[in-house]
């Protein structure tokens, strides 16, 4: 509804509307706004009052700066410090942390307690369990196993059961043929041959177009 | 050959101050010198999941670990399930009675079913753990972040059923074998 009546009345509206607009920028010197009813009450106030307050505004008054020269701020009490080294000495069993050295890197990833509640174990401590179970499984019972490290003989059961450590297979020589389980090269040193390997690029094509048949012959037998 | 096995995994690290760990550089510096930073290079930040196959995972550190595993910041452990029914309330003991108490447990299974994630959710809940249940592919890195983080963080990731693999997939995989073993076919 709205739309249609502005639309309507559009026409009437810009009657005209570009001579009109040349004639207010035309102008010298622009009509500034009206001011607001109660502004101009306080003008006329401030008028009366003091007659010749445009130039007052404008000078420096020496009267005003005088006074704001003895201004100055203070503080009372005794400063932070103090109080600060007076509470350390109050409570010397508990004193504020002073080492600021860096945290160490531990080897598990996280710093181990010294004390362990019964029937809670360390990673490192569940590590040693497991491989000597491992080891003999006959001598390391998972009983035994509970009484040393104090904990649940089930838990333990249910440890043993599911947790192993890994067998690790190293390959004897580099050529020898690659299996599923072997370690490596460190990752750095790998991408570094990579880069050597991709540029002496064109002996390794050729290699390439001697391995198809051979897999292809693999494949047929 | 089984002793200490997952000790020697452990004592591979090199230990260098935490202050590589400071991330105080912003996102951009200017043309030529952003640079890039993998996690999963950075051998520092502990043990991670570079890549992961129907088999098992390979390791940050260059090990290849079949089936499935339980994973730490520093250590790794093999996991006796064969697949996601039989993740029970025992096969979960162990994250429970650890000490220090581990923040969070990320769960990889190989399917996303619900059937599968309801009863993960059942075993985790009856040791009252904190889980992350997701499919292995996602577990992975999600718990390669965290533990770049520093959090104390543990996995129990099984391989998943079937990978899909895209060209860099295996391109990757045919330049670590070659590269490493250096095969003569």
């Amino acid at each position: 509804m709205g739309a249609l009546v502005t639309k309507a009345l559009r026409p009437i509206k810009t009657f005209n509307v570009e001579n009109r607009a040349h004639k207010v920028i035309s102008k010298e010197k622009p009509t500034p706004a009206p001011l607001y009813p109660s502004t101009k009450e306080d003008l006329k106030r401030t008028l009366a009052a003091v007659p010749d307050i445009d130039e007052k505004l404008d000078k420096k008054d020496p009267g005003l700066d005088d006074r704001l020269k003895s201004v100055y701020v203070t503080s009372y009490g005794r400063p932070e410090d103090d109080i600060t080294r007076e509470k350390i000495q109050q409570n010397p069993n508990r004193p504020l942390p002073k080492n600021r050295s860096q945290v160490p890197e531990f080897e598990m990833g996280w710093n181990e307690p010294e004390e362990v509640p019964y029937g809670r174990t360390t990673l490192r401590k569940a590590l040693e369990f497991i491989e000597s179970h491992q080891m003999n499984p006959t001598e390391v019972t998972a009983s035994k196993i509970a009484l040393e490290y104090k904990l649940k003989g089930e838990d333990v059961e249910a440890i043993l059961k599911y947790f192993k450590a890994y067998e690790i297979y190293i390959p004897e020589t580099k050529k020898s043929a690659a299996r599923f389980a072997g370690p490596t090269n460190y990752r750095r040193k790998q991408l570094q041959e990579n880069k050597i390997k991709e540029l002496a690029g064109k002996s390794e094509i050729v290699d390439k177009k001697q391995d198809i048949p051979v897999k292809d012959q693999a494949k047929n037998n | 050959m089984l002793l200490n096995s997952a000790k020697r995994i452990t004592t591979n690290f090199k230990k260098t101050p935490i202050l590589s760990l400071v991330r105080h550089k912003g996102a951009y510096e200017g043309d030529e010198k952003t640079t890039v930073r993998i996690i999963n290079q950075e051998l520092e930040l502990g043990l991670m999941v570079d890549s992961y196959a129907t088999y098992g995972f390979r390791l940050n550190n260059g090990v290849t670990v079949l089936g499935p595993m339980a994973l730490f910041p520093r250590t790794v452990l093999s996991w006796q399930v064969r697949g996601s029914y039989e993740i029970t309330e025992e096969s979960l003991r162990l994250f429970k009675i650890l000490e220090p108490k581990i923040d969070l447990l990320i769960v990889g299974l190989e399917t996303n079913e619900r059937k599968a994630i309801d009863t993960a959710f059942r075993a985790a809940r009856a040791n009252k753990l904190n889980v992350e249940l997701l499919t292995t592919e996602h577990a992975c890195s999600t718990f390669n972040f965290l533990n770049a983080e520093g959090r104390s963080v543990a996995g129990a990731l099984i391989p998943p059923l079937s990978v899909t693999v895209n060209e860099d997939d295996m391109l990757q995989t045919q330049l670590h074998y070659r590269n490493l073993y250096q095969q003569d076919l």
